[in-house]
């Protein structure tokens, strides 16, 4: 009977091995935050992903036999982190150019596209880059239209992280015109009754899918889908549905019918910005919201406790090899405190997580985030630490020794607990901003607090509320540690 | 010489460039009581020191109930000396009672029952049973040093020193510390250093009168505060008294 069992439970086994290997995933990244029309947050269900390059890739995995796995990125670390082989493909709008060439493989290109001008309803007399001089023109940073306005010259430009701001002051008017890809322009601008859409295309650009260099089989798979959708018009019915397909479009594949496909996912996008604003609806909205929030929030918590940990822990060490160390461990300390204290948090975890596997170290973006968080909070400690430690009356130390403590001894029953009175107050406050801090983390693929208010903000063009629900989150968050940490001072002060 | 407990040969110490002992020959019989008396600056605290290995000498020898100082580690060392300080030594995070237990756990490695009644036995001894649970800092000064000492006890070292314990107590606070350094077993070794001269002189068995970094004499109480041989012991004398 146990024989049979055995057999069993190894053909259960080898059977859904099987199956798990049949089911061959891929591995994708994109940036969902300000994702529309590309890749964004669907305003139904927060847990999917929408837009018209999550419809391309669904085409392909379906079409090659994979199965998708997303991997949110930010923007600027699409390409550093497909280079780290972090996942199979980006595709987020990536424009081709000889510069990324060198870098990463592209696929053949999916859409072709201009730059678009876009200006104040009342503004007249801009509609070309000639127009331009002597204005201030917004742009997103290291984008074509950068480079374009750049080559221009006599134009004052300001770069933003995002399209929304960049729109947002413009209608301020803090800003004179904004050139931006026309989807965006189609998606955040022309929505927008106080902006119009003037001038004919400026350039042209190409978007691909970036493949890491070693993936030939994979580009060439990937290509041949993409010819595939051109010649049986699901491209162009997926460009439709968006509102998409343009003049380039209609010229790059020698088609110059009219649509037969009503732009659905537009239509619903536009429902969804202007739609129904009364409170009721709103609560409603932001209760939808709850599911995503608690998942970043849990992450946020997670990864600042971790980092906090850490950061305890190499600040202890640090304070002890500066204070109590040979001339080398002292010295060590100091440089890595110095280091460390005088170099951006975002370097850092840019550094950890896309520098190091150049030199064979490669850490998963929760490690690394963990990593960089706590090892640069761990200098902060240090010197915290450092001050608790040197609070201590000498006395107190000698009377350790008089009694025959050794030196390690001393440190741990009587300098440590005597330090960690003067160093808690101002350790609870690390803990505070690390909290924050841990928003950077984004940066590296992670999904935290507030990576998850960009998504949904975007996609709901809801800054106020939404900004409000997780300022909210981040005080909750925070304050049963200020509880914690004011309790336990009282009951350390009392003595 | 019978039953010597500490001795010092030829010890030398110098702090920079200011020669602080020049060259001390000293010995202590077990169960006596020593006072170190001088000028402040002659050396005296630095020569308690060097007993319990807070500070190393820069030449000669200390042997400390048969153990040479300069071959074992301090907390061998330690084990048999025990140190009270002028004032602020009890530990600030800790009760009175587990001021005395904690050591005993750590150094001794006995059980919390045996470390427990040690303490409480001993905080008898110096009255402060009623005082166990308080903090340092809400003790008075001389319930401070009497605790000190009673934890100093707890070691059960051989030899206990004593760094001018009630220098910073009012005389009536320094009186019930004193009482209680009197009510002492006396098969321990006490040195102290002291400007309590009249403490001195009830208690010591044999004083020394340190001068600029040497001995300057050494006697009973009658010989050193009635007959003092040199002119510096008269002159310091003469101030104190």
């Amino acid at each position: 009977m146990k024989y049979l069992h055995s057999i069993l439970f190894l053909c259960i086994l080898l059977l859904s091995n099987k199956s798990i290997a049949e089911e061959k995933t891929l591995k994708w990244a994109a940036d969902t935050e300000s994702g529309a029309p590309f890749a964004m947050v669907d305003p139904k269900a927060t847990s999917k992903l929408i837009g018209f390059e999550v419809e391309i890739m669904e085409e392909i995995a379906s079409e090659l036999g994979y199965k998708l796995e997303f991997v949110q990125n930010s923007w600027d670390g699409l390409v550093p982190g497909l280079k780290n082989k972090n996942y199979d493909v980006a595709i987020n709008g990536i424009e081709i150019t000889p510069e990324r060439q060198k870098e990463v493989n592209f696929s053949r290109a999916y859409y072709s596209t201009y730059e678009q001008l876009v200006v104040r309803k009342e503004q007249e007399g801009i509609d070309a880059l000639a127009d331009l001089h002597g204005k201030k023109v917004g742009t997103l940073k290291s984008s074509l239209a950068q480079t374009i306005l750049e080559k221009e010259g006599g134009i004052e430009i300001l770069y933003y992280e995002s399209e929304v701001a960049a729109y947002s002051d413009l209608k301020n008017n803090r800003s004179d015109a904004v050139l931006l890809d026309s989807p965006i322009a189609i998606y955040y601008a022309l929505p927008d009754p106080a902006l119009k859409l003037v001038g004919s295309p400026i350039g042209q650009m190409l978007y691909g899918i970036a493949i890491h260099k070693d993936r030939a089989d994979l580009l060439k798979s990937i290509n041949a889908v993409l010819k595939k959708m051109e010649k049986t018009g699901r491209l162009r019915e997926i460009l439709d549905r968006w509102n998409l397909w343009n003049q380039p479009m209609s010229l790059r594949l020698g088609d110059n019918s009219p649509s037969n496909t009503p732009p659905e996912m537009y239509q619903q996008f536009l429902e969804n910005a202007s739609g129904d604003h009364s409170f009721k609806t709103k609560m409603k909205q932001y209760m939808s919201f709850m599911p995503a929030l608690l998942k970043g929030a849990l992450m946020t918590i997670e990864v600042s406790i971790l980092a906090m940990m850490l950061a305890i822990a190499t600040g202890l060490i640090l304070a002890v090899m500066k204070i109590y160390g040979n001339s080398f461990t002292s010295k060590f300390a100091i440089w890595y405190i110095e280091i460390v204290r005088g170099t951006p948090l975002l370097i850092q975890l840019f550094f950890i997580f896309y520098g190091l596997p150049y030199i064979g170290i490669k850490f998963n973006s929760y490690v690394a985030a963990v990593l960089g968080l706590g090892l640069n909070y761990g200098a902060y400690e240090a010197e915290n630490y450092r001050t608790g430690i040197l609070s201590v009356p000498k006395t107190q130390v000698e009377a350790g020794f008089a009694l025959g403590m050794d030196h390690y001894e001393v440190l741990r029953h009587v300098i440590l607990p005597q330090a960690f009175r003067v160093s808690l107050p101002p350790m609870t406050n690390d803990f505070i901003s690390l909290l924050k801090d841990s928003s950077l983390v984004s940066t590296i693929t992670m999904v935290e607090l507030t990576k998850v208010y960009g998504q949904l903000s975007s996609t709901y063009y809801d800054y106020f509320g939404t900004g409000i629900l997780v300022a909210i989150i981040y005080l909750l968050i925070g304050l049963p540690f200020i509880k914690m940490a004011k309790h336990l001072e009282k009951k350390l002060h009392l003595k | 010489m019978k039953n010597e407990i500490v001795k010092l040969s030829n010890i030398k110490k110098t702090f920079g460039d200011e020669p602080v002992l020049k060259g001390i020959d000293l010995s202590f019989k077990a169960g006596g009581f020593y006072s170190i008396i001088g000028r402040s600056g002659c050396g005296k605290s630095t020569l308690l020191r060097l007993i319990n290995g807070l500070e190393k000498a820069d030449e000669g020898e200390i042997i400390v109930d048969g153990i040479h100082l300069s071959k074992t580690s301090e907390k061998e060392i330690r084990k048999n000396v025990g140190m009270v300080f002028q004032s602020y030594q009890l530990f600030n995070h800790l009760n009175l009672i587990s001021n005395i237990i904690n050591p005993l756990l750590i150094v001794k490695k006995i059980s919390r029952d045996e470390a427990s009644d040690l303490g409480y036995s001993f905080l008898e001894k110096v009255g402060l049973k009623d005082h166990a649970e308080k903090y340092p800092h809400q003790l008075s000064g001389g319930q401070q040093q009497r605790g000190a000492i009673a934890r100093a006890l707890a070691m059960k070292p051989k030899v206990m020193l004593y760094d001018e314990p009630t220098s910073a107590l009012d005389p009536e606070l320094a009186l019930e510390v004193h009482q209680v350094m009197k009510s002492i077993d006396h098969s321990m070794t006490q040195i102290i250093v002291t400007h309590e001269m009249r403490f001195a002189r009830d208690i010591s068995d044999e004083i020394i009168f340190m001068h600029q970094g040497s001995i300057g004499e050494i006697g009973s109480p009658q010989e050193i505060f009635s007959t003092p041989k040199l002119e510096a012991t008269k002159e310091f004398l003469r101030n104190f008294l």
